[in-house]
């Protein structure tokens, strides 16, 4: 859940600008970034240095779950997988604001048809394998097909797969008429036609998740791809030492013609896998390897950290920005019925002691909102809380007056994460004020959605949300939040409050058959949102800052708002520093 | 010898297959429902029943055990049905984290906790034997006062405290060393003895801090004994020096507890260093298996168990096997 | 079949044991009526152990004392301090006049960075947790270990062959390891009971797991004790007279074990201390809000804040040092005391 995914952005002018700038004289390093205004605009480092070569050495506290695109569900994948696969369309990180959908693979970000149920691509001339051979549609569709073995793939993004029809097809390992999928059609090699269920206009997005990686039939060794998979992107896998280290070098097959969205700067990338976190942070502060970055979240930065990032060397090596995940507290509707009991307790949270805990403003920023103004169809929202994140604690204990107040609740939180417990103790003390006892419960960090998301969920618990299939839009972070139940009983896996309001419901089903443009249905998802949000489900906390600081070399290092990390897809290294290592 | 040694391996075999399947029942049984582990973050419950059967939980519990059984001598597939891998010999089935075979992760993790451990070894049996043998020597003297004063402190600090000190001191004030990186993994690699020698300096001395301090006494009382006995004083009267005594007898008849103690706590660190690989973040087989814990990776927490279990049972049958050859009346026993 | 020593320390596998002492240095049997009173002659010689001794009654003062302690300070463990006159931007406490981080009138060990929390009223209730945990431990190991070890000794034959093997299993278990891991399931399998009640549970969970991995040694050592005093004479002779199983167990074996089972007990309760610790800084032990000396340097160590904020480490840290060594101190003094052939003469 904390999963974000993949969406894009448009072609900017400043791209354009790089790739004319190569004759200029080179920037001394990090002229690129300059003192923000605003503490939240974002920093580029290095920005418009337009070096070709070198090795961008990136340290990871851990190895990747996957690299295969048909099984990846993590932004960190999504991030490294720029780099060796293509998809019909991808989502442009732009610093500090949601990506743009750019054509990738495909000549355009797709036709629909009046109905809002097809839609149709066509894929560019002369896209080629890393051996060499030519990309079809078919390609495009086996890749998508793979995604629907859920039993093989767990981590298989869905998103792609529930907006399209057939439901009944079980992946192309499957025997018998479950092998045989009728939600793409490849009428010829270039072309691919999806067939959806309902309109959904944010289509685009979708054709943008791994899902549509081409993955060529005969390569495919099930879950074994994920040590090689087949590149279609700027490099290709040249080593993969697990848990060591990986090597990417450049793909040959790969034509920059057909692909304006990748920058391909660096010759090599170097991947130091499982580095301790602590490690990652004080070799990054103290420049220890001009090349090294990490996209770990939170730059793999430690609370006690944040006072070195002040020091002006560090500040002139560190990217920053908004990111698109916002962190909320659900309140359980099952258990905490009343929506005066649940709009008290919001109001007696400290929300303020919450935002130390994420490290104070150089890692967030109180929100108001699940949904930003950044994002496509947003309408203003309205909330009680307060702006400061001061509590009110007054005007709680005066809604509490004659209700039913729970005398005991349970706070949830992943064991694995001392800010989240930390946010416990804080509520404690809040409820307190309230005369209800707060007990802490951890709950195993592998475990934890799942246990929200079941008959364990505690009353109260901590969730984030990247955005969902299309960060850009707010539709695909309401309606999985907060979105409608059939029957008041059963919820999506990611409705961890349980909200149900049987009038919004009916109109939220109704709005997922509409047909229009993202824009006019995402103002009337935001208006539905608003009123649900007055019955206090959830209380919005922090939107998340990443600030990531990088090698004094590194060049063109902005932090991804979906990523939340550095895109990979742009960055370079200065002349010079050619350290790459076997 | 031969009847003796034969009796303590059936014995080991056996001993290991009780574990085995103890600890397979522990972690069947416990809460952490590994199909919801298996299945990641956005575990419905039709995704539970399908991870379910990927991993062979639908069948009964003893032919689970005999399937894992198997795998640890010849191989098996493992996965969904229709889309089975190949799980190599030794099979500890697949890791729920990274897919990976649980025996490539755990070769993976061993050098690490082996270059924690032979440094370890070698500083606290060298540091240990000598304080402990100059104690011993000096009797009720000052520098024995002094040495035996220092282990009582020495066994009083826990890893953690030592650890976090260290690193403290030596790492982030003084900055004289570096942070431990995960690139050296041997003194024969790229970075030479001296990378590897301050890579793992810190966690050595962490270790050694408190093993030393065991030694020292072990060494000590065991010296005391043997310089006491009669055929020290016999050695003495044929007008030997102290230094020759110690090195000719004293070392053999006084060291004999201090290799039995090195033996097993070899085979205990081989089993990784828990505490001293978590704080100083070296990827060894202890670090491992913290994270395989947390995040309820039960195919590796089952293999670093059982893999820690076997190096502890091995070490005894060594050291066993050592006092046979040394002292014959134990064979009999 | 094993020589097998307890896990010799606090690291590699195996943590939860009592030290072994050093070889050959088995206390014999001492009657039970002079057992104390012969102790405390000796221990009375020594500075060191008495000095030991003093601590060691001074820190369980201080644990048993600990809510009046700081109800005297004004303080109480829980409560949190976010406002900016106490935790900067950053989280630190007081910079730059510093004074929350340091000891002061109002807050005798300063406050915590990240939550403001006061640091004495945490370590005075930590050290009530820590201590609990490690006595109740060591008082189920020390149950188990004599009533099994006592067991397989007297009776011999089909019981000791049972009992021994089960104690070879339990000693060949990487301790830390399955402690670790079992830890988690225990207690979610407390959390239906009683015993699952907020910050019970995990001071039950550790009793439990700690006191049942750690009576295996001790009852090999009293096994052997009893295999010896069973063919003495007067136990003999006891038989003869055609005195109860029981009688003779009660009268002749208890009292006679009483000695080796002190020497054991003494160590084993700073190796519980330590393993308590342990456990809690890997994050299966005590959790927070409940306060153990664990759990503090658990916190110190989480995002590296014992790098910016020392004292935050040092006073967790000092209070297990200075209460494991005195508890060393004082074993080692049981141990000479009872045991004259090992004194450092």
């Amino acid at each position: 859940m904390n999963r974000r995914t993949v969406a894009a952005l448009a072609l900017t002018v400043a791209t354009g600008l790089t790739l004319t700038a190569c004759g200029g004289p080179k920037p001394a390093p990090g002229s690129g970034s300059r003192a923000p205004a605003d503490a939240f605009e974002p920093v580029k480092v290095g920005d418009g240095d337009a070096t070709r070569g070198g090795n961008v050495n990136v340290l990871m506290s851990a190895d990747f779950q996957t690299l295969d695109p048909g099984n990846s569900n993590y932004v960190q994948t999504a991030n490294v997988g720029q780099l060796y696969y293509r998809t019909l369309t991808m989502a442009k990180e732009e610093a500090g604001k949601p990506p743009t959908i750019v054509p990738d693979l495909a000549t355009d970000l797709g036709k629909v048809s009046k109905d809002g149920l097809t839609w149709t691509y066509t894929l560019k001339k002369g896209l080629k394998f890393e051996d060499g051979s030519p990309i079809t549609s078919k390609d495009v569709k086996y890749g998508v097909e793979r995604t629907y073995a859920r039993d093989v793939y767990t981590q298989a993004p869905q998103e792609l797969n529930a907006a399209l029809s057939d439901d009944g097809y079980k992946g192309p390992y499957a025997k018998g008429a479950a092998a045989d999928f009728k939600g793409i059609e490849t009428p010829d090699d270039r072309t691919i036609v999806f067939r959806l269920k309902q309109p959904f206009a944010e289509f685009p997005a979708l054709a943008s998740r791994s899902n549509t990686a081409p993955v060529p039939r005969a390569e495919d060794t099930k879950l074994d791809y994920t040590n090689h998979p087949v590149s279609t992107g700027p490099y290709r896998i040249k080593s993969y030492d697990r848990g060591r280290a990986m090597k990417l070098v450049r793909n040959e097959h790969w034509d920059p013609a057909t692909d304006p969205n990748r920058s391909a700067l660096p010759d090599t990338f170097t991947f130091s896998l499982s580095t301790a976190q602590s490690t990652i942070s004080q070799q990054l502060l103290a420049d220890a390897d001009p090349t090294a970055l990490t996209l770990d979240s939170a730059g793999g930065l430690q609370a006690s950290d944040a006072a070195k990032l002040d020091d002006p060397a560090v500040a002139r090596r560190t990217a920053s920005g908004l990111i698109g995940c916002t962190d909320v507290l659900d309140l359980n509707t099952e258990s905490i019925k009343d929506p005066q009991v649940r709009k008290a307790i919001a109001l007696a949270i400290d929300r303020k002691a919450i935002h130390l805990q994420y490290g104070g403003a150089r890692f967030g920023k109180l929100t108001q909102s699940y949904i930003n103004p950044d994002q496509r169809g947003y309408v203003q929202q309205h909330t009680a809380l307060d702006p400061a994140g001061q509590p009110k604690l007054a005007e709680a204990k005066k809604l509490l007056k004659g209700r039913d107040v729970p005398k005991k609740l349970v706070y949830g939180y992943a064991d694995a994460t001392p800010r989240y417990k930390n946010m416990g103790t804080s509520l404690q003390q809040n409820l307190k004020q309230l005369g209800i006892d707060l007990e802490l419960r951890s709950i195993p960090a592998a475990n934890y959605y799942t246990t929200l998301a079941g008959k364990n969920m505690p009353d109260i618990a901590r969730s984030g949300w990247c955005g969902g299939a299309d960060s850009g839009s707010v539709r695909t972070t309401i309606d999985p939040n907060l979105g409608p139940s059939v029957d008041g009983k059963t919820f999506g896996f990611s409705n961890i409050p349980r909200y149900h309001d049987p009038e919004i419901a009916r109109a939220m089903y109704a709005l997922r058959g509409e047909n229009g443009t993202s824009e006019e249905l995402g103002r009337k998802w935001s208006t539905l949102f608003d009123r649900a949000m007055q019955d206090y489900p959830l209380v919005p906390l922090i939107r998340n800052v990443t600030r990531s600081v990088v090698g004094s070399d590194v060049r063109n290092a902005q932090v991804g708002y979906f990523f939340g990390a550095i895109d990979l897809s742009t960055v370079s290294v200065a002349s010079g520093s050619d350290s790459g290592k076997g | 010898m031969i009847a003796f040694l034969t009796r303590r391996l059936v014995a080991t075999v056996v001993l290991l297959a009780v574990i085995s399947f103890v600890t397979f029942t522990l972690f069947h049984f416990g809460p952490a429902d590994p199909a919801a582990a298996a299945c990641g973050q956005e575990c419905t419950p039709e995704r539970i029943a399908e991870a379910r059967v990927a991993l062979g939980m639908d069948k009964p519990f003893l032919s689970q055990y005999l399937t894992y059984m198997s795998g640890l001598f010849h191989g098996r597939t493992v996965g969904a049905p229709g889309a089975e891998s190949l799980c190599q010999w030794p099979c500890f089935g697949k890791s729920f984290q990274t897919n990976e075979d649980v025996a490539a992760v755990l070769e993976r993790a061993l050098p690490y906790t082996l270059s924690v451990a032979v440094g370890a070894i070698v500083l606290w049996t060298v540091v240990g034997v000598t304080f402990g043998t100059l104690a011993a020597l000096r009797r009720n003297k000052l520098t024995d006062k002094l040495i035996v004063g220092a282990a009582s402190v020495g066994v009083s600090l826990p890893i953690p405290v030592t650890g976090l000190l260290l690193l403290l001191v030596f790492v982030s004030t003084l900055d004289v060393l570096p942070f431990t990186t995960n690139a050296i993994t041997s003194p024969f690699g790229p970075a030479g003895f001296d990378g590897w020698f301050l890579n793992y300096l810190l966690p050595w001395v962490a270790l050694a801090v408190l093993f030393s301090a065991q030694y020292i006494r072990v060494t000590r009382s065991s010296m005391l004994e043997t310089l006491g006995e009669d055929f020290m004083r016999t050695a003495r009267a044929k007008g030997l020096s102290k230094a020759a005594m110690v090195v000719r007898h004293g070392a053999r008849a006084g060291l004999t507890p201090v290799v039995t103690m090195l033996g097993l706590d070899i085979g205990l660190l081989l089993g990784g260093a828990v505490l001293t690989e978590q704080i100083f973040s070296v990827p060894g087989v202890g670090f491992t298996a913290v994270r395989a814990a947390q995040a309820g990776d039960l195919p590796l927490t089952m293999a670093i168990t059982l893999l820690a279990a076997f190096f502890i049972i091995v070490a005894n049958v060594v050291v066993d096997a050592v006092y046979a050859v040394i002292d014959p009346r134990v064979r009999a026993a | 079949m094993l020589p097998a020593r307890p896990a010799s320390g606090a690291d590699g596998g195996g943590v939860p044991n009592a030290r072994s002492p050093e070889p050959g240095s088995a206390p014999p049997a001492v009657a039970a009526r002079s057992l104390l009173g012969t102790a405390w002659l000796r221990i009375r010689r020594s500075k060191i152990a008495l000095a030991a001794l003093a601590v060691v009654v001074l820190m369980i003062l201080f644990a048993a004392l600990a809510p009046v302690l700081t109800a005297i300070e004004g303080q109480d463990p829980y409560t949190t301090r976010t406002s900016p006159d106490v935790l900067d931007d950053y989280g630190t406490p007081g910079l730059p006049l510093s004074y929350y981080r340091y000891p002061s009138f109002d807050h005798w060990l300063g406050v915590e960075p990240g939550l403001g929390r006061d640091i004495f009223a945490r370590m005075a209730h930590g050290a009530q947790v820590s201590l609990v945990i490690a006595l109740l431990a060591t008082v189920v190991s020390v149950v188990l270990g004599t009533v099994l070890g006592a067991a397989a000794g007297y009776f011999g034959g089909k019981v000791d062959m049972v009992i021994s093997r089960v104690m070879d299993l339990f000693l060949a278990f990487p301790h830390l390891l399955l402690v670790l891991s079992l830890t988690p399931i225990l207690q979610s399998r407390l959390g239906d009971t009683a015993l699952g009640e907020g910050s019970l549970l995990p001071i039950a969970s550790l009793v439990i797991i700690l006191g049942f991995f750690g009576w295996a040694y001790l009852a090999r050592v009293v096994r052997g004790q009893v295999l010896s005093i069973r063919e003495q004479e007067f136990v003999e002779a006891a038989r003869a007279y055609g005195a109860s199983h029981r009688s003779i167990i009660l009268k002749q074996i208890v009292p006679n074990v009483m000695g080796v089972v002190l020497v054991y007990a003494t160590m084993m309760i700073p190796t519980n201390i330590t393993a308590e610790a342990a456990l809690s800084f890997l994050g299966v032990g005590v959790k927070d809000p409940t306060p153990s000396w664990g759990q503090m340097l658990n916190a110190a160590q989480a995002g590296n804040w014992y790098l910016t904020d020392p004292w935050f480490l040092a006073v967790p840290a000092g209070a297990l040092v200075i209460t494991v060594l005195a508890f060393n101190l004082l074993g080692d003094a049981v141990r000479d005391a009872l045991d004259p052939k090992s004194s450092r003469g």
